[in-house]
Order: C-alpha cells, then sequence, then structure tokens
C-alpha cells in the first residue's frame, strides 16, 4: 500500500506575512490551536514558523525576527517514508509540500506519526511490509546492490500447538527483538506476515551469508519462552549488477516474492537457505 | 440668582518640541535578545527612513541579538576588531529586553614622514 505526501498533507493551512505580528500568531495558536505558519511575502514563499519559535518571544516582534528561513520541501508525490526520514534527519516539526514548485501542504511529525502507527506491527512493534517495499523500490531505482533475506521460523505450527498461540505471539515478538538487535547498519527489517520476516540489507552474497550464520547462532542462544528451541529457515536474493541485467522484471513485488518461494523451498528441502540465483535459474541450497 | 459649578476639574497642556532625528538612532543600535524589536524590524525601520547606509550583524551574545551599525563606520575600522569593542561596552549598559542607541567617534590618528 503506496501512501504519498498527498494523502495525508495538511491542506487547509494558514499563511501569515513577514510583516505580521508575533502577537497575532501567538493569539492564533491559544485560541485557534494552529502550531505552524507558512511565511509569505509578495506571494512567495519565504520560510515557516512553529508554536516553538513563538515560545518567550515579545508580541511586539514581527514576523520576520521569528522565521526559519532554512524550510525543507518535500514534492506532494513522494512516499510518506520518505516524509518521515526527513524529519527525522533534520530534526524538523514540519515539512513543506509542493507541487510544481507552489506550496500545496503541510506535513507535520503528529500526522506522520499517525500513518506510521498503521504500518506498524502491533505483536512486535516493527513496521510492516510496506516498509520493505518503499526501501527496496528506492534501491531498485537508484540502481543500488543490495540483499534481501526473508526468514521464516521452522515448523511454527507446531510451536503454536504445543505451547499455544499466546506463547506462540511471545516466541514471535522474541524473535523480533533478537533480529532488531542484530541488525546490521543501513539495513531494514519488517515483520512480513505470520512469522515471516524481511531484512533488507547493503551487503554481497557472502556479506548475507555471513550475517545469517550469526543471526542463526544469535537464535540458538536466545531463551525464548517455554525454553522452547526454534531455528529459522531463509530464502536470499542478491540484487546486483549481474541479477539486475539477467531479470525481466524488476517489480520489487516480484523481487520479495522470489525470496519467499525461496525461503519455502529452503523449508519443504530442509536447508538453512536458498539462494536466488538467476543466472543458472536453480537456486542454490545449503543444509545443514 | 448665583449659579454655583461645584465640579471643578481642569485640563492642563504642557508641549516639548524637538526636532525628530534622521534616523531615530545614532551610529549603532543593540538590540536584546527578548527586545520588543527584533533586529529584522530594525533594519527594515533604519532601511526605510535611511536607505543604505545601516548593516545589521547578528552576534553570538548571551544578551545581544544584533547591532545595527552605520557603514560608514565599518569602513574605517573593519567589523572584526570594531565589533568585539563595542559588544563589551554595550553589553554592561544593555539587558535582554533592551534597545539601546550609541554614539561612536573615531578619530584617526595618521603620522607620515618624507625624506627630505
Amino acid at each position: 500500500m503506496n501512501v504519498n505526501v498527498s494523502d495525508i498533507m495538511f491542506e487547509n493551512f494558514t499563511k501569515v506575512n513577514l510583516l505580521d505580528s508575533v502577537e497575532r500568531l501567538q493569539d492564533l495558536v491559544i485560541y485557534s490551536n494552529i502550531d505552524f505558519f507558512p511565511v509569505f511575502d509578495e506571494g512567495k514563499i519565504k520560510g515557516l514558523v512553529t508554536y516553538r519559535d513563538l515560545i518567550g518571544i515579545h508580541p511586539n516582534r514581527i514576523v520576520a525576527d521569528t522565521i526559519r528561513r532554512s524550510v525543507i520541501t518535500i514534492s506532494y508525490n513522494e512516499q510518506f517514508w520518505k516524509a518521515n526520514m526527513m524529519l527525522e534527519e533534520n530534526n524538523r516539526d514540519v515539512l513543506l509540500v509542493t507541487k510544481d514548485k507552489e506550496l500545496v501542504g503541510v506535513i507535520t511529525k503528529n500526522i506522520l506519526k499517525i500513518e506510521l502507527g498503521k504500518h506498524t506491527d502491533s505483536l512486535t512493534g516493527l513496521f510492516k511490509s510496506s516498509y520493505i517495499y518503499y526501501h527496496t523500490n528506492e534501491l531498485v531505482k537508484n540502481k543500488k546492490d543490495f540483499s534481501i533475506l526473508f526468514i521464516d521460523i521452522n515448523n511454527f505450527g507446531y510451536i503454536d500447538k504445543k505451547i499455544g498461540h499466546v506463547l506462540g505471539d511471545e516466541v514471535i515478538k522474541a524473535l523480533a527483538k533478537v533480529l532488531y538487535k542484530t541488525l546490521p547498519q543501513n539495513s531494514y527489517l519488517c515483520r512480513f506476515a505470520g512469522d515471516e520476516f524481511v531484512i533488507l540489507l547493503p551487503h554481497s552474497l557472502e556479506g548475507v551469508e555471513e550475517y545469517f550464520d550469526y543471526l542463526r547462532d544469535a537464535i540458538s542462544h536466545h531463551k525464548f519462552p517455554s525454553e522452547i528451541d526454534i531455528a529459522v529457515s531463509a530464502g536470499i536474493i542478491n540484487y546486483d549488477e549481474d541479477y539486475r541485467d539477467t531479470i525481466v522484471d524488476n517489480n520489487i513485488y516480484s523481487i520479495i516474492n522470489k525470496a519467499s518461494l525461496a525461503c519455502t523451498k529452503a523449508k519443504k528441502s530442509k536447508s538453512d537457505y536458498v539462494i536466488v540465483n538467476n543466472k543458472v535459474t536453480s537456486a542454490l541450497e545449503r543444509t545443514c | 440668582m448665583k449659579e454655583v459649578n461645584k465640579n471643578n476639574r481642569k485640563a492642563e497642556i504642557n508641549m516639548k518640541l524637538s526636532e525628530f532625528e534622521m534616523p531615530p538612532m545614532q551610529d549603532v543600535l543593540f538590540v536584546g535578545k527578548k527586545a520588543p524589536i527584533g533586529p529584522e524590524a530594525a533594519r527594515r525601520m533604519v532601511e526605510v527612513l535611511s536607505p543604505n547606509q545601516y548593516e545589521i550583524i547578528k552576534v553570538e551574545d548571551s544578551i545581544i541579538e544584533a547591532i545595527v551599525i552605520r557603514k560608514s563606520i565599518l569602513k574605517m575600522i573593519t567589523q572584526e576588531k570594531l565589533i568585539p569593542i563595542i559588544l563589551e561596552e554595550g553589553g554592561r549598559v544593555a539587558n535582554e529586553c533592551s534597545i539601546i542607541k550609541a554614539q561612536i567617534d573615531i578619530i584617526l590618528h595618521v603620522s607620515k614622514s618624507i625624506e627630505l
């Protein structure tokens, strides 16, 4: 599910002028519950004032003395994930949304928090699959190399029946914590569905294999609820230049689906993992 | 018949006349961090009244936010040398809420010798 900035932005914002008084804005914050103001001068956007900028400022001052001139803008057709990254990286509360260089909306931290909640798995606190789809798409679009690790708990159906669904959920929560703790830098993790997790890594094939060995070791040493031993299988795709050149379809859903099928194959063949290898069409497998 | 007015209210009007200073500041204006007029408002004010004559310099100081200074002064002494001096003196009398104007006189002493 792609959510663009234009789907969630505020469109009815209050424009103010460089020469407006700070007192007017402070009144708008208090009585109209508005907490950000795009500032205009002669029809052109000059900056932004948020409620924080108005704290402790003499009401007689003009907006020009309070304005933040370095505003951050985002195009209306970018995804909300990008807006979230931009706010975090720049430690801002507000982004201005533009279309053909015209201001068409405003995105605030609070709007993004609400949207992020919809894309967060309530059991594990991890993001849902849309998070991985977005980052995969960005890497594919920018022709960057990456790897996908599609992970699934072995015999989770049996585990659920053995210890019950409530404790089964606790196992999934515990595994999510292990995955989060061991997540390498510049990597992305999501709970894909049920007992499936996807990790997007900047690693080469060798790097992913090394990381997966380290992860399996961490899982085997972790104490899960009911002292149950769990193991995971994985499907791996290394999306490098060779892979890009050989595949016909660069569709991100198709790429992740291949990793999912490789994971299923690993489980069926009782392998640790299966690597999707486009060049030789058959999958490489490594068994215990 | 005699009319008596018991209400006895008077108005006294005093006037003080003086020439309007152009601009209503002198050579330097210290703008406190919480002053009712900010540096941008001060700049716009002097720019309207005396175009191109003043420059605004934002300063790193605990009390003063900016200094508005006559450009001609900066032609005589560089900003790097002058600002620390006037900031030191201005900081002694200004507070965060005040706007202080200051007059600065600079006398250059030049002495040259030539061979006869």
